[in-house]
């Protein structure tokens, strides 16, 4: 089979096995496997289970996702993300649009603290979009906000994407993560900046909370509750990135303390029953075992890709063009967003990285700048319909009144602040690569 | 005409793969008509670590590879790989060509079904790179060191430090934060390539370690018996052509190398001489010690160290013209003997 | 055939909440081993490899959980508008089409992988020789697990479609 015929076959069954709704690793595994018997042969056969143990399962960077994980999980069911919204809804409510600004900085928050993109918007979309709604939010405003925010999870440290791209690419996790802080800090002052200015322009959009609500509470009840509910998860925040950035432990090292600190916070809140424990470790486990089992069923898909000569075509196809640095950049940037519509972020890794980073690596480019400005735009694989898995698990927990067309709608201004934001990284790589020289030299 | 799947252990960052890409080239002058090998870049079939099994599994018809990496199946592939205080390159030129080396290589490969065709040598590896200096062995005591080998780490461990394993691409950083108090990699040209000389202040010479290395392919017994005699040997051929030219080519990157990690201000100490007999003496202790705990890593030593006993007779007449190094004493051949 | 599907998503979910724990050993693991480095300055030489395989451990032995719970990505968009007979014979289909060849490949080809490294003791490659041939093993396991949940949905999709009953859901 040539290579062409064989990156037909390949592509189009794994579209036609995700539009059927079947689990996407087994659609990646069995398009694998298909195209292997009729192209490669079975010695591709063995190299699968080469590739799944010595890729996914000998792997020690990737220890650092269930632990990210479970992280992130004890501290949603000790009931901090509800806590801190709550003090910043009370916080912000007399800012217009300060419910939305609320669900920026939770977000923002959550994100920081792992940020498993479904658990912070399907606890958002629980939590913040019913007060919206009942305040006479905009409904496109508050269902974008909450889509966007949430998808930040993946993009501010800690997170597994970046864990993932370290342990495919040249780069280190410390590396990663410092390069993608100020993007993902910045992502997050333009979600607020736009809400803010829309509640101005449309004060409708936004409505304060109303004062009888908060003469009901001083001012320094609610300094109390910030510091109760709000300082402590950015004091594990500091203490994670801290341990990180400043060499203390590596990336897998620090997943462990934070998930341990988180631990503490569970105890220390009060929040602690052994079911509510055992709980957090299986949530833990079907996220871990979801994130993963992509992974295996992408390692097998990219493998046969690759002996097939499928990867090869490909990468010759890119540089053969003969187009500028800047082109070839504009290019592949646009291709993960199109990715980005069909497959989920594990996926799009798996598959782009072994193509474009030898690429980028041929073409003497920072690939850092380059993963950083990937990380960023695969924020919109979550966001763009068909499959945003932003819009499933939102569209899970919202109230019937909002329909598909809200979210559909809601995403678009998002959407163009992400591709401004790449546009701003592209003139100005420094946005990547400042911090982490300040901190590796 | 057959078409054979290769690749190797090295991804396209390491100098190393420059090995395997002469000899397929050669290769596939020399057999093209019967036989046409394309080469994948280590790390792009599959991770570098799982080469050997789908090698042997016949998933892949060749790999190359350093074989010390293959201990976790065989002890007995360490010494084939490189030896504490032992061989220098001309020894294992000597040994595998004309003093049943290969031999060995085919009955330690050969229990995995693959032959084994040695066509890298290079010379003695740069030695330890740290940030404060060593000056003598006493200077051991209570360093975390990544060293790799087990008998490289018995030798630590009687020096009072600790080994560590570390992947190579884990070996920069580990260094740059302090997370091991040194390291030793490969060449002076590769390990320049790596940054070393931004993350560490001193290098210690000589590489005691390691003190010469070899790189080959492993060929699947099923690929390999399906060719004909004459491109078999038109492989074999290919091999010691590179086997040649790799020790020259090694030995002028080493010395561009050492130069760049002059000029970049590395300060180069040395070991001196009355340390470097007693490291040979603790290097020989731990050898016939491992040799004695696995008769297949026993065999290996024995054939290696009956050379450098039967060599010795012109070796040390030849002297200070000689190939080889003169040894004041070596690994007790009788003892190992006793544990075949 | 009820008690046998019972059965199977009972072996799942038992395997789920025993290897769950995992987690918690890999936290402790982790932070004796960061703890003896920082204060006694002599870090473990086993962590590293333990935790390794216990993560490994970890999700590959979830698979079959996750499938139980539904926790796997994929995209029911299209697939919600269908009928609960139109679901069952896309479900149907997937398992055949997708499911059936990955898994026996993985199967059969794990088999060979983890017998050829009990066959030679593999171990670590380190100064600390760990046997490696038991977390091989674990794909078998996992394969196995992931076939036994896979065949209880497909069973049920084949009832619904042959009955056109409600679509059977497990929680
Ligand atoms: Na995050
Ligand atoms: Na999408």
């Amino acid at each position: 089979m040539s290579p062409e015929l064989l990156t037909v076959v390949m592509f189009g069954g794994l579209l036609a096995g995700l539009f059927m709704g079947h689990p996407l690793p087994f659609v990646l595994g069995g398009v694998a496997v298909i195209a292997a018997f009729l192209g490669p042969g079975f010695g591709a056969f063995g190299i699968i289970v080469n590739r799944i143990y010595g890729g996914v399962m000998d792997n020690y960077v990737l220890v650092a996702i269930p632990l990210f994980i479970l992280m992130a999980r004890f501290l949603n069911d000790s009931g901090v993300t509800d806590r801190m919204f709550e003090t910043l809804r009370l916080a912000l409510g007399r800012v217009r649009g300060g419910l939305t600004l609320a669900v920026v900085v939770v977000s923002v928050l959550l994100a920081a603290t792992t940020g498993i993109v479904g658990a912070s918007i399907t606890v958002m979309g629980m939590i913040a979009l019913r007060p919206m709604l009942e305040y006479g939010y905009q409904k496109e405003l508050s269902v974008g906000t909450v889509m966007a925010s949430g998808t930040l999870g993946i993009l501010i440290p800690p997170s597994i994407m970046l864990v993932l791209m370290a342990s495919y690419s040249p780069l280190s996790v410390g590396e990663l993560f410092a390069g993608s802080l100020v993007p993902g800090l910045l992502l997050g002052l333009a979600y607020a900046v736009y809400v803010v200015i829309t509640c101005l322009l449309r004060p409708d959009w936004g409505p304060p909370v109303a004062e009888s609500e908060l003469q009901d509470i001083s001012r320094g009840e609610i300094a109390g509750r910030l510091l109760r509910h709000v300082l402590p998860p950015i004091g594990l925040i500091l203490g994670v990135l801290g341990a990180l950035f400043t060499g203390v432990a590596t990336a897998t090292e620090a997943s462990a303390i934070g998930a341990f600190l988180a631990f503490v916070m569970m105890v220390g809140y009060g929040q602690f029953t052994p079911r509510r424990f055992m709980v957090s470790l299986l949530e833990t486990g079907k996220v871990t075992a979801m994130v993963l089992w992509v992974i295996v069923g992408a390692t097998a898909f990219t493998g046969v890709f690759n002996i097939g000569g499928g990867m090869r075509m490909v990468q010759e196809l890119l540089i053969g063009a003969d187009l500028s640095p800047a082109v070839l950049i504009f290019v592949m940037l646009a291709i993960v967003f199109l990715l980005g519509m069909f497959l989920d972020w594990t996926g799009i890794v798996l598959l782009s990285f072994p193509i474009m980073l030898p690429v980028i690596e041929a073409m003497e480019l920072d690939p850092l700048w380059f993963v950083v400005m990937m990380a960023v735009m695969l924020q919109t694989s979550f966001l763009t319909p068909p499959f945003g898995y932003a819009l499933f698990y939102l569209k899970g927990v919202a109230p019937p009144e909002v329909g598909t067309l809200h979210l559909y709608r809601g995403i678009v201004p998002f959407v163009l602040i992400i591709l401004g934001m790449i546009g701003l990284m592209a003139l100005f790589p420094g946005i990547v690569t400042w911090l982490p020289e300040q901190l590796f030299g | 005409q057959t078409q054979w799947t290769m690749t190797t252990t090295w991804p396209s960052s390491l100098e190393l793969i420059e090995l395997d890409r002469h000899w397929v080239e050669l290769a596939n002058q020399l057999a093209g008509d019967e036989l046409q090998i394309t080469f994948h870049e280590g790390g792009s079939l599959m991770p570098g670590t799982q080469v050997f099994d789908a090698t042997s599994a016949g998933d892949i018809d060749a790999a190359g590879d350093w074989p010390g990496y293959w201990a976790g199946r065989s002890p007995a592939f360490g010494p084939l790989a490189s030896t504490p205080m032992l061989f220098n390159g001309a020894d294992y030129l000597n040994w595998i060509q004309e003093w049943g080396g290969f031999e060995v290589y085919q009955e330690v490969y050969g229990e995995y079904d693959m032959v084994y065709l040695p066509y890298g040598i290079t010379n003695n590896e740069s030695g330890i790179r740290t940030n404060e200096p060593i000056r003598s062995i006493e200077d051991f005591e209570g360093l975390r060191l990544r060293v790799s080998g087990r008998d490289q780490g018995r030798v630590l461990e009687r020096l009072g430090a600790q080994q560590v394993s570390l992947a190579g691409g884990e070996i920069y950083q580990a260094l740059e934060r302090g997370v091991v108090d040194g390291a030793e990699f490969s060449v002076p040209g590769v390990d320049y390539e790596a940054g070393f000389h931004e993350v560490t202040d001193y290098w210690l010479t000589p590489g005691w370690h390691q003190s010469a290395s070899v790189f080959g392919v492993m060929i699947n017994r099923n690929s390999w018996d399906a060719l004909s005699e004459e491109t078999r040997n038109a492989l074999i051929t290919a091999s010691e052509a590179t086997l040649a030219w790799s020790l020259a080519w090694s030995e002028r990157r080493s010395n561009e190398g050492t130069r760049q990690f002059q000029e970049a201000g590395v300060e180069i100490t040395r070991l001196p001489d009355e340390d470097l007999v007693e490291l040979q003496q603790i290097a020989n202790e731990v050898i016939v010690e491992s040799a004695c705990e696995d008769e297949r890593i026993a065999r290996v030593y024995h054939s290696q160290v009956s050379y450098l006993e039967d060599y010795a007779a012109w070796r040390d007449v030849s002297k200070p013209f000689n190939l080889s190094r003169s040894y004041e004493e070596l690994p007790d051949l009788e003892a190992i003997e006793e544990c075949l | 055939m009820h008690t046998v599907l019972r059965a199977v998503d009972g072996l799942n979910e038992w395997t789920g909440r025993i290897i769950a724990v995992a987690t918690v050993f890999i936290v402790l693991f982790t932070i004796y081993d960061v703890g003896s480095r920082a204060l006694f300055s002599r870090p473990t030489d086993w962590a590293f490899e333990v935790t390794k395989q216990l993560y490994a451990l970890h999700f590959m032995m979830l698979g079959g959980y996750a499938l139980l719970h539904r926790s796997h990505v994929e995209v029911d968009v299209f697939k919600e508008r269908l009928s609960a007979r139109g679901q069952a014979l896309l479900d149907v289909l997937g398992y055949l089409v997708f499911f059936l060849p990955f898994v026996i490949v993985l199967l059969a080809y794990s088999i060979r992988f983890a017998s050829r490294s009990w066959a030679s003791g593999e171990t670590t490659y380190g100064i600390l020789a760990i046997p490696v041939y038991p977390i091989k093993t674990v794909i078998c396991i996992a394969a196995v697990l992931l076939a036994l949940q896979a065949l209880a949905t497909f069973a049920r999709a084949v009832t619904v479609l042959l009955r056109g009953e409600e679509r059977a859901h497990v929680a």
